[in-house]
């Protein structure tokens, strides 16, 4: 049994060394967000939030990601820090988590004008902006460590 | 029998749609619709040669959310088949309707892909997604590819990103209007998701017949149609145990698929089956990668589900994506025989085969 855990662990480790880490700094994003039950939360839960792992807030509000669409130019900059990957990975992502029925689609806007008004207009959902935008102080949702 | 079958699946109904009434709150309703589709051209050799095109499945994809917390996701393949008078049938592959009740937790009621593995539970009937040209060998034979039926489903939850999937739905003697007798089959999965990329599987699927009349649900696979000698329609216990590694990260990627199957019959006992498929590729690039696969599955001589007979494939290939949304590969496999079927051949066979796999 130890060596079994052993191994486990292991290969855990060994796979946790080519995982692809988050390559950029999150609070390069500004993160928006109605009624999702708080306003402020740490990196790890946001990452997990915006990669599809959450259903529904704890006020019980279902969550709606919105994230920039390819014409958007905070697209490279989200899929890096989010996804660890490349715009194209970060469709290829959500195409399968949606295509197997695990997760519900997000809304891909090509602005991010369209992002703030959106997310302005649906409760539950969370979405990201650049730095620098004009947007309602009400929507922020503040990022701890 | 019939009629308590069918009183039974009445009341799920019924019960389903008063939630569906409850919670409909008049939100807009969004919906997204997907296509994906293949294209392959073949090269054979068994005892001679055969090159050909081949038009893939065409897999209609819907997804809605129909209220705060209900969602309907539908699955509608087209595919060839020479018996149909356009040559072409559709089939609903999936059909369901989601209830999310508390947080990561689902109700689901509907046709799904039973979650015993990794593949099933993830590529369906999209090629765009599968890392080979094609599924597990043991996907014909021995998975449980659909069920139609109630599911719970947990996910994401807690630090390593626990799931689990309980099942009970129509079996393999049942087809997606009605059910014969009233055993129903049972589906126990659970998966962790300890670090990004990276998933480990186990599942039980768990089913007693008391006849056995192997082709009647789409959705399960046996040997029949294809099987020449006398099959087997008495009754059947069914136990499959599977297990699941897989991981797709940034330069490697891994996924194995093992199953055991155990299958009982008052005439010859346990007959105990096996198969295991192992995919191992690298990304070169982002677009490239190649990759090599083992392919096996093993029926025992007393299994009256499949009848005996071994298959063992080897392949090498070359995934090329050429964007989220098309990807194009190509497969070199030999695919053998070690044991044949009582009375017909499988003989050996090299092929060569290039598919074109897209969505929109």
């Amino acid at each position: 049994m130890k060596i079994q855990s052993a191994l486990l662990i292991s290969l855990l480790t060994l796979l946790s060394h080519f995982t692809s880490a988050q390559s950029g700094d999150i609070n390069t994003l500004v993160i928006i967000g109605n009624n999702i039950g708080t306003v402020s939360m740490k990196k790890n839960s946001l990452i997990n939030v915006f990669k599809g792992r959450l259903d529904s807030w704890n006020n019980t509000t279902t969550v709606k990601i919105v994230l920039p669409s390819q014409k958007n130019e905070s697209a490279t900059l989200t899929a890096k820090v989010i996804y660890g990957t490349t715009v194209k990975g970060m469709q290829k992502f959500w195409l399968s988590l949606v295509f197997q029925g695990r997760a519900n689609p997000p809304v891909f806007l090509d602005s991010d004008e369209e992002i703030i008004r959106y997310v302005q207009k649906n409760p539950g959902s969370i979405g990201i902006i650049q730095k620098g935008m004009d947007y309602p102080k009400s929507l922020q949702i503040n990022i701890t460590n | 029998m019939k009629s308590n079958s069918k009183n039974r699946n009445n009341f799920l109904l019924i019960l389903f749609l008063t939630i569906l009434t409850v919670n409909v709150n008049g939100q807009k309703i969004e919906t997204q619709f997907n296509g994906f589709g293949h294209l392959e051209f073949h090269f054979d050799y068994t005892d001679a040669a055969n090159a050909y095109f081949a038009i893939g499945e065409h897999d209609f994809f819907v997804n809605s959310q129909l209220s705060k917390r209900i969602s309907f996701l539908g699955e509608y393949v087209i595919r060839f088949n020479g018996k149909s008078a356009t040559s072409f049938l559709p089939s609903i592959e999936r059909s369901l309707l989601k209830f999310n009740y508390y947080k990561n937790h689902n109700l689901i009621v509907g046709k799904i892909h039973t979650p015993v593995n990794y593949w099933n539970d993830t590529y369906h009937h999209g090629r765009l997604f599968f890392p080979t040209i094609d599924r597990p060998l043991a996907f014909s034979y021995i998975i449980p590819l659909h069920t139609l039926g109630l599911q719970m489903q947990g996910q994401n939850l807690g630090k390593w990103n626990f799931g689990y999937d309980l099942v009970a739905g129509n079996g393999i003697n049942s087809n997606d209007g009605a059910n014969q007798g009233i055993n129903l089959s049972y589906t126990a999965a659970v998966h962790i998701k300890p670090i990004e990329n990276f998933r480990l599987g186990l599942s039980h699927f768990y089913e007693k017949t008391n006849s056995h009349n192997p082709g009647t649900h789409s959705g399960h696979s046996t040997t029949y149609p294809h099987y020449e000698g006398e099959i087997y329609t008495g009754p059947m216990t069914l136990n499959l145990t599977s297990a699941s590694l897989s991981y797709f990260g940034n330069r490697f990627e891994l996924l194995n698929e093992t199953s055991y199957n155990r299958t009982f019959t008052d005439s010859l006992g346990a007959a105990n089956n096996w198969s295991n498929f192992t995919y191992l590729g690298y990304r070169l690039t982002d677009n490239s990668i190649p990759y090599v696969v083992a392919d096996f599955i093993k029926i025992a001589e007393n299994d009256l589900y499949v009848h005996p007979f071994d298959l063992f494939k080897l392949a090498i290939g070359y995934r090329h994506e050429f964007s989220h949304l098309l990807s194009l590969k190509a497969q070199a496999e030999y695919l053998t025989a070690l044991h044949q079927h009582e009375d017909h051949s499988h003989p050996p066979r090299f092929a060569f085969r290039i598919q074109f796999a897209y969505g929109f």
